[in-house]
């Protein structure tokens, strides 16, 4: 027994030894990486804070998906080094990414993204006191930051607490997107078969639309197999930055990601069935910046006038700016010219 | 499955009614194991578990009566367990864990454990809750399903020298914990560990 008892003492305190030597990432000097939890109508939803410690603004990072993570955005070079010059909050939408608790399917629905987007507003002006705030939606994460300045219920009202919009290849259609992809896809399939390049694969993908002419939730994995094949997601190599990542769980990331496409509605439909803001467009009047992948498969770049033209912005507070050789992640594929295009909006709009 | 299940099953019982006589001790097994919960995202990642537990031996039988002999238990067995992942939850864990034990008379033994429990997840970092337009810092939790089990194998050191109760086990195990977003969530583990059998004849 005394034997146990020695045994167990070791055991233990090298336990704590083990949990207390693991690496930790290295904050540069000046720098902040926090971790906290909003709590908000029943979801608990994940924030971490890092970047420019007393930065004049903070830049909140809203993620695709349905059901993806923001902090996957730290990856992205574009996206880290904004981190040098300003603070970045990265959040994770309810049931997506590495949100725990027990979400309701029934609040998969971008009615209740909109005011979780709003908590995290709120969060910042409070907890962090601060009103320089900038926000950032890449794809679906585009469209439901569009829905958050332009919704007809408190769109004014949201808008009256942010300055400024970066709008990354954001699906504020997912309708239009899907409608736009499919012809743009169509016309690759048809060129690689004309050049005989994989012929029997898209054939595969000329079966594929004729039975699935319209994209729903539940065929958009299945379809963006396709769109990657043609680079029309990830368009040339790219290096990433390897920062760290909370101790979440892989199993539970896969399936938020499906449950969260499969599962987000608007209007009480599936987004994909449905989703189209072009209408609410104009009460937009805040200094926005477009930024496109002209490779962009996926969502593309054929969406991004027709949003310039909607938005109310005066000319000379809204540009777009393009990228070659760049497809659906403008932030990991061209990241110099992300970083220096979002660092002078900031500065121009603080 | 469900053969492998019947044949377990089938093995268990065998073994119980024809491997000898009732077993002429008391045992009360205890158990102090490492986790090494094997997160198998690119690249895989090991978070750190720590657990406890003590038997109560529902059913043994010996081959004769010696404690050199080969024995087989079926224990209940309730532990502690606690797990940490950094920045995203740390969680405790009470379970009340069915083993089947066949230690052979060198000393080896295999094991089959399942186990139900609850799980108590902590959230990791400091929580915000939005009410009414207003932030409070709260502590957050939330309550979990866990369901489990592992195969192990080990060392007796009490086969060689009786007076001697340690033992060495190492074993691979799955649990899953419910809810997660309406979802099952599933792990997968390493474990390691000491075992100190108490043995009392009966009198």
């Amino acid at each position: 027994m005394k034997k146990l008892l020695y045994f167990s003492t070791l055991f233990f305190a090298s336990f704590f030894l083990l949990v207390a030597c693991s690496k930790k990432e290295d904050i540069p000097e000046g720098s902040i990486d926090e971790y906290y939890f909003v709590k908000t109508d029943g979801a608990v939803l994940p924030v971490r804070i890092t970047g420019k410690e007393n930065s004049f603004g903070y830049l909140i990072m809203t993620h695709g998906g349905p059901g993806g993570t923001a902090q996957l955005f730290r990856n992205s070079i574009g996206v880290h080094d904004l981190e040098k010059d300003f603070t970045l909050v990265y959040w994770d939408q309810r049931g997506s990414g590495f949100t725990q608790g027990n979400s309701s399917l029934e609040d998969y629905n971008i009615e209740q993204f909109n005011k979780d987007l709003d908590a995290i507003v709120e969060f910042v002006k409070q907890v962090k006191k601060s009103d320089n705030i900038f926000l950032l939606g890449h794809s679906w994460g585009g469209g439901l930051t569009s829905y958050y300045l332009s919704n007809p219920t408190d769109g004014l009202a949201h808008q009256a607490k942010v300055k400024g919009f970066v709008m990354d290849a954001g699906a504020y259609s997912i309708v239009g997107a899907m409608q736009q992809s499919v012809l743009n896809m169509k016309a690759y399939a048809a060129e690689q078969t004309a050049a005989n390049k994989d012929k029997q694969y898209w054939k595969g993908f000329d079966d594929f639309i004729t039975q699935n002419p319209k994209i729903t939730a539940d065929k958009f994995i299945d379809y963006t197999k396709y769109v990657n094949k043609a680079k029309g997601v990830f368009f040339a190599k790219y290096e990433t930055y390897d920062g760290s990542l909370p101790d979440y769980e892989s199993d539970a990331f896969i399936k938020n990601f499906t449950q969260g496409i499969e599962n987000t509605k608007i209007g009480g439909k599936n987004v994909f069935d449905e989703m189209d803001l072009t209408p609410w467009l104009p009460t937009i009047s805040i200094p926005t910046l477009i930024i496109w992948g002209q490779n962009d498969r996926l969502v593309p770049m054929t969406l991004a006038q027709p949003f310039y033209n909607a938005i109310s912005t005066p000319a000379n507070k809204k540009s777009i700016r393009t990228y070659s050789n760049c497809g659906h992640e403008p932030q990991t594929e061209a990241p110099t010219s992300f970083t220096a295009d979002v660092k002078k909006f900031i500065l121009d709009n603080q | 499955m469900k053969k492998f299940a019947f044949l377990i099953c089938l093995i268990t019982l065998t073994n119980l009614l024809y491997a000898g006589g009732k077993s002429s001790y008391r045992k009360i097994p205890l158990g102090i194991h490492y986790y090494a919960d094997l997160d198998v995202g690119s690249p895989i990642r090991v978070d750190p578990g720590f657990g406890i537990d003590a038997g109560w031996r529902l059913i043994g039988r010996e081959s004769n009566k010696s404690s050199k002999s080969v024995e087989t238990d079926i224990c209940l067995k309730p532990g502690f367990s606690f797990f940490l992942r950094k920045n995203y939850y740390n969680a405790i864990v009470l379970s009340a864990a069915l083993s089947w034990r066949t230690t052979f008379s060198k000393g080896f033994f295999f094991e089959l454990v399942a186990t139900p429990g609850y799980m108590h997840k902590m959230y990791n970092a400091d929580v915000y809750e939005y009410s009414n337009g207003t932030f409070e810092k709260k502590r957050a939790s939330d309550p979990n399903l866990y369901l489990g089990g592992d195969l192990n194998v080990g060392y007796d050191f009490s086969k060689k020298k009786e007076d001697n109760g340690l033992g060495i086990i190492a074993g691979l195990g799955f649990f899953w914990r419910y809810p997660n977003n309406t979802q099952f969530v599933r792990h997968q583990y390493l474990k390691f560990g000491l075992t100190y059998t108490l043995r009392q004849i009966k009198s």
